[in-house]
């Protein structure tokens, strides 16, 4: 999952993009209001973390902005604040949800999951498609009952091909998700990834739509 | 019991019923003495009037010879028949025809058997039986007879009395209506007082709302104004505490969810290497808190300063020693050359804490803001009737436009507010301790590129007269 992460605050950042990285979300950080709001145009994210009081642009703008363009990517603010009015503000401008600093990381990753699954329309945690079934909380995939390991990557490439069952899934799409700004991208990386799942799972269940992406048929 | 009660009301209603009181009581005493002596001269007028009457009257008879001069007691009898007294009065009323030839010739009924006076003519006055009689007496023309009417004293005081009693009764009743009539108009007139204490004991603590000054008498309009006067500056006062609580926890939430993010971080990981920076990060969090936290005690105590702190001469270029020997470590770090230039022997009268306070966050800013190698400058200079203390630094400066806004709590600018770090209190601090001094604060460019601050300190209010003269030449 492509995460953006707006928040000036240099040690809050730091450790929001340590903590989400290693829950597996490609983490952008950005400082700066109008540097996130430029990003948020060019680039499409699956999530958004949004600090209300930026240098430039602040977070309430950058999220009227989404919503006025009809981006209608997640958003979780972070609010300093303890007025109920700042919140009021922020849902009603189209944020998704909000956390009160300080917070718990728990607590953060398990609103970004909830906001992922209302995303993708559905209210049960476990994806489960022809005997596979993914736990995006615990991070755990089962094949017919039994418990398949998966590394990092491959866990969130089937993550999002399940959130997305019935639809094709183009490779930079994939790669999006896996690689944050300025990591490096292997050239074949996804192809390496799809080989392994299907290894470890039904060698059917992706299946390859060529030149154009990937898909996980819905029969 | 007070002498003078505290409430207006019955102040006003004794003071008003008791003047009332005095003034009637007066009132009424003179005009009973006037009424008494009116009452004599009119009975007066009637005992001569009547002994004219009866002289007239004997007189006339003595012409139609009815009545002899030798006073026949019998004949005359008749002709002065006294019918029964009839007036209560009439008793304390009397007459006598007195010959001189055969004594008392005729009287009436409640007249005694002597003479009531002896003149011949005129007013006098007898005691008959411990009676103060009033008696008026008329000698004929020859003089063989005089006429006495007489009349008892009692009859005049007891008609004096009665029309005083009178007064005093109308009075008595009138006293207790008159104290209702006053007790209701100062109710009425008062009720805004009333109203007033109502409208304050129905508030809330926090309601600091000015009072309505509708229907509200002149005179008390002044104690109203006062008053909103009063609540505005509370409401101003207890709008900066709330503004300055909300923003100190504003200010510390973001570092402690980093402070927390960080430490949670470091423990769910399981590479060292992402530990160790996560731990280093959270005790840079924690060093970030911990001066946060003194600029807040630092600016929450220079707040809450009264205006009238203990000040002291204070030798400045002393001072500015002190500090910056303090902060050479800091500087020498980052190998940023500060220049000295003061006047020496120069006191300024100022709090000596708060005065090194002050100097020890303007130049933490500038050694701050000061890239690495950098210059900072502090002079102390005379001009005119102002001492001014500029420190300049080689740092990026302050945009104009933000000079207005630097000094506002927690306030940073964008340009540097990642690059390097602050509580955003420091020029706050400055500014607060600025306001106990008689002095001014301004911002401009340096030559050295970055931000000049200079304090404008005013030598008339600031500087002891016997200092002045000691003033020497530029060190």
């Amino acid at each position: 999952m492509r995460l953006l992460l707006v928040e000036d605050d240099a040690i809050l950042g730091d450790g929001l993009k340590a903590g989400l990285g290693m829950e597996g979300y490609a983490v952008d950080w950005l400082t700066d209001g109008k540097q996130a709001d430029e990003a948020l145009r060019l680039n499409c994210y699956d999530l958004v973390v949004l600090d209300l009081n930026l240098p430039r642009m602040d977070g309430m703008s950058i999220l009227k902005a989404m919503r006025k363009r009809k981006d209608l990517t997640p958003v979780l603010l972070l609010t300093a604040r303890d007025g109920v009015m700042e919140r009021v503000a922020g849902l009603d401008s189209g944020a998704d949800d909000y956390v009160s600093k300080p917070f718990d990381l728990a607590e953060i990753c398990a609103r970004l999951r909830a906001l992922s699954r209302r995303q993708d329309g559905r209210n049960l945690p476990i994806l489960e498609h022809k005997g596979v079934s993914v736990d995006p909380a615990a991070h755990q995939v089962f094949y017919q009952g039994n418990s398949v390991e998966l590394s990092q990557k491959e866990f969130e490439i089937l993550n999002f091909l399940m959130s997305h069952i019935g639809q094709v899934s183009s490779r930079a799409r994939l790669e999006e998700t896996l690689y944050a700004w300025g990591s490096e991208v292997e050239s074949n990386a996804v192809e390496v990834h799809i080989h392994h799942l299907r290894k470890k799972l039904d060698a059917n269940f992706i299946r390859t739509i060529r030149g154009v992406g990937y898909i996980i048929d819905e029969n | 019991m007070r002498l003078f009660p505290r409430s207006l009301k019955k102040q006003l209603l004794l003071s008003l019923l008791s003047s009332l009181l005095l003034f009637w009581g007066t009132t009424a005493y003179i005009s009973y003495k006037s009424t008494r002596d009116e009452i004599a001269e009119l009975f007066n007028a009637e005992l001569a009037q009547s002994a004219r009457v009866v002289q007239a009257f004997v007189e006339n008879m003595l012409r139609q010879k009815a009545l002899t001069k030798l006073w026949d007691h019998d004949k005359s009898q008749d002709l002065f028949d006294m019918p029964i007294l009839e007036h209560k009065y009439e008793r304390k009323i009397a007459f006598q025809l007195y010959s001189v030839k055969d004594g008392l010739v005729l009287r009436s009924e409640s007249a005694p058997e002597f003479a009531l006076s002896l003149n011949r003519n005129g007013y006098s006055e007898t005691i008959i039986h411990e009676q103060l009689w009033h008696v008026f007496s008329l000698s004929s023309e020859k003089g063989d007879y005089v006429i006495h009417v007489g009349q008892r004293d009692d009859i005049r005081k007891q008609l004096a009395e009665t029309i005083a009693g009178e007064q005093i009764f109308v009075f008595l009743i009138a006293l207790p209506i008159l104290g209702i009539m006053i007790w209701l108009i100062i109710s009425r007139i008062l009720s805004p007082v009333n109203q007033l204490k109502e409208q304050l004991a129905s508030r809330e603590a926090g309601n600091l709302k000015a009072l309505s000054i509708d229907k509200l008498p002149e005179e008390m309009l002044p104690v109203i104004h006062q008053i909103n006067s009063l609540f505005e500056m509370l409401e101003q006062a207890f709008a900066n505490e709330r503004n300055f609580s909300s923003d100190a926890s504003h200010e510390l939430r973001t570092p402690l969810a980093g402070l927390l993010t960080q430490v949670q971080v470091a423990q769910k990981t399981d590479d060292a290497e992402v530990r160790n920076q996560a731990l280093n990060q959270a005790q840079h969090a924690i060093s970030r808190m911990t001066h946060l936290v003194q600029q807040l005690l630092i600016l929450s105590r220079v707040q809450h300063h009264n205006p009238k702190i203990d000040k002291q001469p204070l030798d400045v270029n002393q001072t500015l020693i002190n500090v910056i020997a303090d902060m050479d470590h800091i500087a020498h770090e980052k190998r940023i050359d500060i220049e000295l230039q003061a006047m020496t022997g120069v006191k300024i009268i100022a709090n000596p804490q708060l005065f090194e306070i002050l100097l020890r966050n303007l130049l933490d800013n500038a050694i701050k803001y000061s890239p690495a190698g950098g210059k900072v400058k502090v002079q102390f200079q005379r001009l005119k009737n102002f001492m001014l203390l500029s420190i300049e630094d080689s740092g990026p400066g302050v945009p104009d436009d933000d000079y207005q806004r630097i000094t506002q709590r927690f306030y940073r600018c964008v340009e540097t507010a990642n690059s390097v770090e602050g509580s955003g209190l420091g020029l706050s601090i400055v500014q607060r301790i600025i306001a106990l001094h008689v002095a001014e604060i301004s911002f401009g460019k340096s030559v050295l590129g970055g931000l000049k601050v200079v304090l404008k300190i005013d030598l008339l209010n600031s500087l002891s007269a016997n200092t002045i003269d000691s003033v020497g030449s530029p060190s």
